[in-house]
C-alpha cells in the first residue's frame, strides 16, 4: 500500500527536480548556450493540457462520447493557420509587447483603461481556473489517502495552528518557482528559459504517465482495445454514444471554434507561444509536434473511459477520477502514484505558466499605472526597478492565493468543475478586438471598448453567474425562467435561442454583440490621432518599419530619457541598453544620443518590455513635450508614406514601359535603316540601268548629227538602234512603275473567276512568233479532258507572268534544239504552271538571287543585260497577290559520276488556288 | 521574399482548411459502424488528425535526408 511519507518524498523530489531543470535552463540561458530548441518551444506550448486534460477528458468522454476530442481539434486547426500566431510573434517583438492585455492596448493607442480592462477580465476567467488546478492537487491526494487527507503533514506538525494544508504547501512552493524563474529579469520580454524548459519537462512527464496508465488499462488490465469497446458497447446507451449520430454537430463545431480561440488568447499560451518564441521559425516543428502531442495525450482517453465504466459497473464512481482510480483499484500503487505526478505536473505546469502571464498583466496594467498617477512619492523615486520587481513578485502571491482562496471557497461547486470551458469562453472575448487589430486598420479603440465590455456582460450573464447558481449561490430561476419572469432574457435561452447547449450559446451571442459591437462601433467613429500610427504598424507590420517615428514630433531632453530608463530598468541595464543603441547608431557614447523621435520611440520600446506599453507611453509623455498632431495631420504623413510607395512603384512601372517602347523603337529603326538603305541600292540600280540605254542612245544620235553625210545604210542601223534603246527605256520605266506600284500596294486587281486553261492557250498562240524568231519548239502540256481549271485571278496579270516566264525561258534556250515547254496540273487545291527550258540552267547560289530587283542570272558586268532584272521580281509579286508561290528548279548539266553528260534547264513553277465554288 | 516558416505559410493554411472539413459535419458523420470490432469513428478522427500533422510535417518542417549539410557550399563554390 501507498505510504504516506513516500508520497510525500515523490512529491518534494519531483518539485525539486522541477527546480533544478528550471535552473540548468536558465544557467545554461546565461552562459550563451540556449536550450530553447523547437521541441522545447512545442513542449512547451503543451502547457495547454491541464490537469483539466489529465482527468478531466475521461470524464467528459464518459457522458459526451468523443466531444471531448474538439478542445484539441480546435487547437490542431488553429496552428496550421500559422500565419496568425507568426504575425502575433513579430509585432510583439517589435514593439515588446510582454502580455495579451498589452497586446490589445498597444494596437488601440496604448490605451491603459484597454489594458486594464483587459487584465480585469482575464483575472476573472483565470483566476478560478487556477483554482482548478490546486484543486484537482487536493483531490487526487484525498483519491491517495481517502482516511488521512493531510497524510503529507507529518501529525507533530499538524497540529500547529499556522500549518496549512497540502495543497498550500505545493502553491507556496509553486509561488516560489514562479518568483525564483519567472521573474528572473523585470524585462518580461527577456525571456525564461529555464522555466520554459521546466515546463516542457512537465509536458513530457505529463504525456507518459498518461500513456503509460493507458497502456496498463487497455492491455493489462483488458485484452486491448477490440475488447474494451466490444465489452463496453454491451452498456446501455454507449453504442450509440460511440457513433456519430450522437454527435451535435453544431455544439461540436462551436467548441472547435472555441477552443482554437482560446489557443491564441489564453494568457499563458500567449506567454509561452509569443513571449517566449525565441525563433520565428520555431513555429516549424510546433505546427506537427504540438498537435502531434495532443493526438497522443488523447488516444488512450475513450479506452480509460469505458474500461473504468465497465470496472466500477453498477457501483457509484467519480469519472473524473478514473485515471487514479483504476489503478488504485486494482491495487497497483505503482502506477497510481505515477498518476498522481502525472496530474500533479499537468497542473503545476498550468499554475506556473498562467501566473507568470497573468501577474505581469496584473503589476504592468494595473497596480503601475495606478500608482504611477495617484502617488507622487512613487513616481518621485529615484531607482523604480527593484520597487516594480517587488510588486510583480506580491503580485504573483496574490494571484495564488486568490485561487487558493478560491478553490477553498467554493470546494465541491459546480462553478469550479465546469470553470474550463467558461474560461475559454472569457478569453475568446479577447479575439474580435485582437484578430480584428491585426488584419483591420480602421478598427479603433472605441469599438475594441464597446466589443469588449459586452462580449465580457453576455459572458458574465449567461456563463459565470450560471455556474454560481447552480452551485446554489444565488438564485436559479433566471436561467430557463429569467429574470422576474422575462422569457426571452432566460441566461441559457437569450432572445429565445434554446436549441443550443450553454456553451454554444453564451458563445454565439457573446460573439455575435462583441464582434458587431466592435465593427459597428469602429465604422461610426473615428480613430484617434494617437491610434493611426499604431493601427498601420500593427496591420503592416512586415512592411511599416520606421513609420512611427516619422508620425512623432515633439521636443525632449535626452537626458531625461536617460534618467527615465534608469528609473525604470536600474541604472546598470539602462547603461548597458543605451551603451548597445548609442553603438547602434554610430554615436559611441550614451551622451552624444540626441532625443530625436527615434530615440524616443527606443525609449518607449524599452519600457514598454518592463511596465507594459500603455505605462510606458505614459511616462514618457511625461518628459517630453510631444506635439499633439492633430488626426488629419497624421493621417497626411500615412498618407504620404503610402504614396511615396505608390509613387516608386508608379516609377517601376513607367520605367518599365520605357525600357520596352525603347526596345520597340530600336527595332523600328534599325528596320528602317535597313529600308533606307534598300532604297540606296534601289535609285542606285535604277539609274544605272537607265543610263546604259541612254547612253547608247546619245551616242548613236551624237554620230548621226555631228555627221551628216553618212551613209543611208548606216543611218537607218543607228536609228533602229536607237528605236530599240528607246523601246527598252521605256519598258523599264513601265516596269518600274509597275513594281512600285505593286509593292505600295497601290494596284487595282480586277479579278474574276476563269479558266487557266483557256488563258494559257491564248497566251501561248500569241507567243508563237517569239519562239519562231529564236528558232525554238513550243509545247504546251494541259490536263486530260476539257474540264476547265478555275481560279480567282486577274487575267491580264496572270497574263504578263506567263508570258514573263515564257520569255526569259526562249530567251535561255539554246540557238539550235531549242525546246520550251510549259504544264499545267491540279492537285491539292492548286494550279500549279511549271515552264520548263533546255537552257544551261541556273547555278545553286543564283536561284534565289533572280528573284530580287535588278538581279539576273549570269554576270551583269560583262554580259550584256537581256531582260530590266524586274521580270521575276514582279511576277513573284503578283502570284503571291493571289495565293500562290512562283520557284525555280534547275541543273546545270554537270557531268554524272558515271560520265554521262548531265542534262542541263530550268523550271520555274507558280502555284495559283483553284476557285472555290 | 518570404523565408523559412514563412514559405510554408500558404500550404499550411490549406491543410487547415481541409482539417477543419475532415473535423466538422457533414464528413465526421460517414464513420458510421465498426471495423475490428472497435467504432468507426475512433478510426476517422485519429487517423485523420494523423494525417493532417503528416501534411504539416511536409509543408512546414521537412527533414533533410541523409544529404549532407556541407555538400551545399560546396556546390556554391562551383557557381
Amino acid at each position: 500500500m501507498i505510504t504516506d511519507w513516500f508520497v510525500g518524498l515523490l512529491t518534494l523530489i519531483y518539485l525539486g527536480v522541477l527546480f533544478a531543470i528550471a535552473r540548468f535552463g536558465d544557467r545554461r540561458a546565461d552562459a550563451g548556450r540556449s536550450v530553447m530548441t523547437s521541441t522545447v518551444y512545442a513542449l512547451g506550448i503543451a502547457v495547454y493540457c491541464t490537469s483539466w486534460t489529465f482527468y478531466g477528458s475521461v470524464g467528459r468522454a464518459t457522458t459526451g462520447g468523443f466531444s471531448f476530442l474538439t478542445i484539441y481539434l480546435g487547437p490542431t486547426i488553429m496552428f496550421l493557420f500559422a500565419a496568425v500566431i507568426l504575425k502575433m510573434i513579430r509585432i510583439s517583438k517589435t514593439l515588446r509587447l510582454t502580455s495579451i492585455a498589452d497586446f490589445i492596448s498597444a494596437r488601440y493607442g496604448k490605451s491603459p483603461l484597454l489594458a486594464g480592462l483587459v487584465t480585469v477580465i482575464a483575472v476573472i476567467g483565470i483566476i478560478p481556473y487556477i483554482a482548478l488546478q490546486l484543486k484537482a492537487i487536493s483531490y487526487s491526494l484525498r483519491i491517495l489517502f481517502p482516511d488521512d487527507v493531510e497524510a503529507l503533514i507529518p501529525d507533530a506538525l499538524e497540529t500547529l495552528a499556522f500549518m496549512p494544508d497540502s495543497t498550500a504547501i505545493i502553491a507556496i512552493i509553486l509561488a516560489a518557482f514562479t518568483i525564483v524563474f519567472g521573474t528572473r529579469h523585470l524585462d518580461v520580454t527577456e525571456r525564461h528559459e529555464g522555466m520554459v524548459l521546466a515546463v516542457a519537462f512537465e509536458s513530457l512527464f505529463k504525456l507518459v504517465a498518461f500513456m503509460a496508465v493507458g497502456v496498463y488499462v487497455v492491455w493489462f488490465l483488458n485484452d486491448g482495445f477490440a475488447d474494451i469497446f466490444m465489452r463496453a458497447e454491451l452498456m446501455p446507451k454507449i453504442e450509440t454514444l460511440l457513433q456519430p449520430d450522437s454527435v451535435s454537430y453544431t455544439n461540436w463545431f462551436s467548441l472547435t471554434v472555441l477552443s482554437g480561440l482560446a489557443i491564441l488568447m489564453l494568457p499563458r499560451q500567449f506567454q509561452i507561444t509569443v513571449v517566449e518564441n525565441v525563433d520565428e521559425n520555431h513555429m516549424r516543428r510546433a505546427v506537427w509536434l504540438f498537435p502531434l502531442y495532443l493526438l497522443l495525450i488523447n488516444l488512450f482517453v475513450m479506452p480509460i473511459a469505458l474500461a473504468g465504466m465497465l470496472h466500477f459497473e453498477g457501483k457509484p464512481f467519480v469519472a473524473d477520477t478514473l485515471v487514479l482510480t483504476l489503478p488504485l483499484a486494482e491495487g497497483n500503487s505503482a502506477m497510481a502514484l505515477l498518476a498522481f505526478l502525472g496530474g500533479l505536473s499537468a497542473a503545476t505546469g498550468m499554475v506556473i505558466v498562467e501566473t507568470i502571464a497573468l501577474a505581469t498583466m496584473v503589476s504592468n496594467d494595473l497596480v503601475v499605472p495606478f500608482l504611477l498617477r495617484r502617488d507622487s512619492e512613487f513616481s518621485r523615486r529615484k531607482d523604480l526597478s527593484g520597487l516594480i520587481m517587488l510588486i510583480r513578485r506580491c503580485t504573483i502571491v496574490f494571484l495564488l492565493l486568490l485561487g487558493y482562496l478560491y478553490f477553498r471557497g467554493a470546494g465541491e461547486a459546480y462553478a469550479l468543475v465546469s470553470i474550463g470551458l467558461i474560461s475559454f469562453l472569457a478569453v475568446a472575448q479577447f479575439a474580435p478586438a485582437l484578430l480584428g487589430g491585426m488584419y483591420w486598420k480602421d478598427g479603433n479603440r472605441k469599438g475594441a471598448l464597446a466589443g469588449l465590455l459586452l462580449g465580457f456582460g453576455i459572458w458574465l450573464y449567461t456563463a459565470l453567474l450560471p455556474s454560481f447558481a447552480r452551485s446554489g449561490w444565488i438564485d436559479s430561476g433566471f436561467i430557463t425562467e429569467g429574470p422576474f419572469g422575462i422569457t426571452l432574457l432566460a441566461a441559457h435561452g437569450l432572445f429565445g435561442l434554446t436549441s443550443l447547449d450553454p456553451i454554444a450559446h453564451t458563445l454565439f451571442w457573446s460573439m455575435f454583440i462583441n464582434v458587431g459591437a466592435y465593427f459597428a462601433v469602429s465604422i461610426m467613429t473615428r480613430q484617434d490621432p494617437g491610434e493611426v500610427a499604431t493601427a498601420n504598424q500593427f496591420v503592416n507590420i512586415s512592411t511599416s518599419g520606421e513609420l512611427t517615428t516619422k508620425i512623432w514630433r515633439g521636443t525632449a531632453s535626452a537626458d531625461a530619457l536617460v534618467e527615465l530608463l534608469k528609473r525604470f530598468l536600474g541604472p546598470k541595464q539602462a547603461q548597458s541598453r543605451l551603451q548597445r543603441y548609442a553603438k547602434s547608431r554610430g554615436l559611441g557614447k550614451i551622451a552624444n544620443l540626441q532625443a530625436d523621435a527615434e530615440f524616443v520611440m527606443f525609449s518607449e520600446t524599452q519600457l514598454a518590455g518592463a511596465i507594459g506599453s500603455a505605462s510606458a507611453h505614459v511616462m514618457v509623455s511625461s518628459v517630453v513635450q510631444e506635439e499633439e498632431l492633430g488626426l488629419d495631420e497624421v493621417l497626411n504623413i500615412l498618407d504620404e508614406a503610402s504614396q511615396v510607395r505608390a509613387h516608386s512603384r508608379e516609377l517601376e512601372r513607367k520605367s518599365a514601359e520605357l525600357e520596352a517602347a525603347t526596345r520597340d523603337l530600336r527595332e523600328a529603326n534599325d528596320k528602317l535603316l535597313e529600308l533606307d538603305r534598300l532604297k540606296d541600292d534601289f535609285m542606285s540600280t535604277v539609274t544605272h540601268e537607265l543610263r546604259t540605254p541612254l547612253t547608247s542612245i546619245r551616242a548613236f544620235s551624237e554620230m548621226l548629227h555631228d555627221d551628216p553625210e553618212m551613209p543611208a545604210e548606216d543611218r537607218t542601223r543607228f536609228l533602229g538602234i536607237i528605236v530599240g534603246e528607246a523601246e527598252r527605256l521605256t519598258r523599264l520605266i513601265n516596269q518600274i512603275l509597275d513594281f512600285a506600284k505593286l509593292e505600295s500596294g497601290r494596284v487595282e486587281w480586277a479579278m474574276e473567276d476563269l479558266d487557266l486553261r483557256g488563258l494559257l492557250a491564248d497566251t501561248a498562240e500569241s507567243m508563237t512568233q517569239l519562239f519562231r524568231e529564236r528558232g525554238a519548239g513550243f509545247l504546251l502540256d494541259l490536263p486530260a479532258g476539257d474540264e476547265p481549271v478555275l481560279v480567282n485571278v486577274d487575267r491580264d496579270r496572270t497574263k504578263q507572268v506567263f508570258i514573263n516566264l515564257l520569255s526569259n525561258a526562249v530567251k535561255f534556250v539554246p540557238t539550235e534544239a531549242g525546246l520550251v515547254t510549259a504544264t499545267l496540273r491540279t492537285a491539292d487545291g492548286f494550279a500549279t504552271v511549271a515552264v520548263h527550258d533546255n537552257g544551261p540552267g541556273i547555278p545553286l547560289e543564283y536561284q534565289s538571287l533572280i528573284f530580287e530587283r535588278f538581279r539576273q542570272g549570269g554576270n551583269t558586268m560583262t554580259d550584256k543585260p537581256q531582260g530590266t532584272g524586274l521580270g521575276l521580281p514582279i511576277s513573284r509579286e503578283i502570284v503571291e497577290h493571289f495565293g500562290g508561290k512562283l520557284w525555280v528548279e534547275s541543273t546545270t548539266g554537270e557531268p554524272e559520276a558515271d560520265g554521262t553528260p548531265g542534262v542541263s534547264g530550268s523550271t520555274f513553277y507558280f502555284t495559283i488556288p483553284l476557285a472555290q465554288d | 521574399m518570404p523565408k523559412g516558416i514563412q514559405k510554408s505559410v500558404p500550404k499550411l493554411a490549406i491543410v487547415g482548411l481541409l482539417a477543419l472539413l475532415a473535423f466538422n459535419y457533414p464528413i465526421l458523420s460517414l464513420f458510421r459502424g465498426h471495423l475490428f470490432s472497435i467504432p468507426t469513428l475512433y478510426f476517422g478522427l485519429f487517423g485523420a488528425w494523423l494525417l493532417v500533422i503528416w501534411l504539416a510535417r511536409a509543408a512546414a518542417d521537412p527533414q533533410r535526408r541523409s544529404t549532407p549539410r556541407s555538400a551545399l557550399p560546396v556546390e556554391e563554390t562551383k557557381a
